[in-house]
């Protein structure tokens, strides 16, 4: 039921993109999706598309798994679609009725399909090879300069994988709670979207008043393992850089560098 | 942070006086009123020993515990760890770390997702270097007798397990003296008695002090000392054995007396020639054969 819902939809495989550094992965989905949106032309987004080519064939995970991430766009990506298409004034290249395909709409619809799915794609490559508590920590490491301004990025990223770990307790508690209440005649499916919202409020109050508890034994839990904010934290598993990760560096700038570039190649080719 | 050694105390835990008030609200949440939850306890334990502290719910035994280490300051009376009152701030860290703690419910005191990294928090907060930090994983997952789950999920592991591993990432902190504030409550009874039996292995191997708060006499017997606790004063402190026997404390602090040593009594009085001390199944088939 809902126990299978993963949060983060980590794919164990064995792959130089799994290995590398959470902090690299992070700056790469970063650049990528900068990239997406200073392309203009074809021969950027020929670039991207290489770029993650390559990225979907060293991560090994099977394309299917990939591609799965973007059922939940494709409504999204038809109405940018459709409105783009039809709404966009210029020159008409087809009509039906009153509606009227422009040149310029076309253009735009598919560069705003490519950037949308592309932009999935790249995510989801982030989620599938990195587990949440390796991202947390490249978080963590990777925004800790913003602790010169006060922000306690460390205090966050724990509070994010505490986050974590009880995700699956509090599902389990919302399907005793569902269970409790069903049995004693309450339904969570039937009647209106009112009726469904109004049902869940006793659903809602006991897990609110039940994490709340959770809450309070942890904090004593972890007060009495000497945990305090104010002392520095070491770390088991502290995150360094390694040969691959330098190189991957490396190929990102030269990335960024080649669709910068593309910018200033002034062609006419086709409808780009 | 070194371990403390003291040569010139001579035990581990003095507690004088201690009394502990907290203010309850009444009904409507509004009025407040103070109720006395701990009420003149001086107790003192020495280092090695396995104390069990038994009392029904409300007796003042959790309270007890977190004055051990400083989760509750005393209204009046002093608590010393290792020489080390609780009410100074100064000596918090090292007595948290030196009186380790865990709790009834497993999955309230676990803070990550996996295994290895949970023992590692402690560790952390005393900011161990990592080499130092996997030795001492190694170590205290070894004692436990838990290595194989180190890379483990936590959501996947049974209760017995999960109280496991937080008795493990209080171990690896190198304590003196271990806290269990009712570990078996919320596990079955296998996992139960395979959990007693490693606190017992601590105790007896690696010279570490047991304090077992527990509502449940079978319990006692794993110690070799039981304070009974009702209405927060102690009501008897001696051997097991002793207590097992003695109907009148057992009744007072509403605890059901255990089969056999009930069935001895009976016996007894029906005028069989027993000794009435009979507290474990062998003893008792001694007599009927």
């Amino acid at each position: 039921m809902i126990r299978d819902i993963t949060l983060g939809q980590y794919y164990n495989r064995e792959s130089v993109i799994h290995f590398l550094d959470p902090r690299v992965k992070l700056v790469a989905t970063l650049v990528f999706l900068m990239s997406l949106f200073i392309s203009t032309n074809i021969f950027a987004y020929a670039f991207a598309t290489l770029f993650l080519a390559m990225a979907i064939m060293l991560c090994k995970v099977p394309l299917s798994f990939i591609l799965r991430g973007l059922k939940s766009l494709i409504l999204l990506l038809l109405i940018s679609v459709v409105f783009n298409l039809f709404l966009t004034p210029g020159e008409t290249i087809l009509s039906f009725g009153i509606l009227h395909i422009t040149r310029e709409g076309l253009i735009i619809a598919i560069k705003m399909a490519i950037r949308l799915v592309y932009l999935v794609i790249g995510s989801s490559i982030l989620t599938l090879t990195t587990t949440p508590s390796k991202l947390t920590d490249g978080l963590e490491k990777g925004l800790s300069f913003l602790k010169a301004f006060r922000v306690p990025v460390a205090e966050i990223a724990l509070m994010m994988s505490i986050a974590l770990r009880f995700i699956p307790i509090l599902i389990e508690e919302t399907e005793k709670i569902m269970n409790a209440q069903s049995s004693r005649g309450a339904d969570f499916d039937k009647g209106s979207i009112v009726d469904k919202a109004k049902s869940l409020v006793p659903l809602l109050v006991p897990l609110f008043v039940s994490a709340f508890r959770r809450a309070n034994d942890l904090a004593i839990a972890m007060e009495a393992r000497c945990y305090s904010d104010s002392v520095s934290r070491t770390k088991l598993k502290p995150l360094a850089y390694k040969g691959i990760d330098y190189i991957t560096y490396v190929i990102l700038f030269l990335y960024i560098m080649l669709i910068i570039f593309t910018r200033y190649i002034k062609i006419d080719v086709g409808i780009m | 942070m070194p371990p403390f050694i003291f040569t010139n105390i001579l035990s581990l835990i003095d507690i004088k006086n201690l009394i502990v008030d907290f203010e309850v609200a009444d009904a409507d949440g509004v009025a407040l009123s103070k109720k006395r939850v701990l009420n003149d306890i001086t107790l003192s334990i020495d280092d090695g020993e396995f104390v069990s502290i038994l009392g029904k719910n409300g007796s003042g035994k959790s309270t007890l515990a977190k004055c051990l280490n400083a989760l509750i300051l005393p209204t009046s009376g002093d608590v010393e760890i290792l020489g080390l009152n609780t009410k100074d701030e100064k000596n918090l860290m090292s007595i948290r770390q030196n009186v380790g703690m865990t709790f009834q419910n497993p999955d309230n005191q676990i803070v990550s997702s996996i295994v290895e990294e949970d023992i590692a928090f402690g560790l952390e907060n005393l900011g161990i270097e990592t080499e130092e930090m996997k030795a001492r994983i190694d170590t205290a997952m070894r004692s436990i007798g838990i290595l194989d789950l180190r890379n483990s999920m936590v959501s996947k592991l049974s209760g017995g397990q999960k109280q496991k591993v937080s008795i493990a990432g209080i171990l690896a902190m190198k304590p003196k003296i271990i806290v269990l504030d009712e570990p078996t409550s919320m596990i079955d009874k296998s996992s139960r008695v395979d959990l007693l039996n490693t606190v017992k292995y601590l105790n007896e191997h690696e010279n570490i002090t047991v304090i077992l708060i527990s509502h449940y006499v079978e319990e006692i017997m794993y110690g070799k000392r039981t304070i009974v606790l009702n209405d927060g004063r102690i009501i008897a402190d001696d051997i097991p054995s002793e207590i097992l026997l003695r109907k009148d404390i057992l009744d007072f602090a509403g605890i059901d007396m255990p089969y056999i040593p009930k069935l001895a009594t009976e016996l007894k009085n029906l005028g069989k020639k027993l000794k009435g001390n009979e507290t474990k199944v062998e003893s008792l088939c001694q007599y009927l054969k």
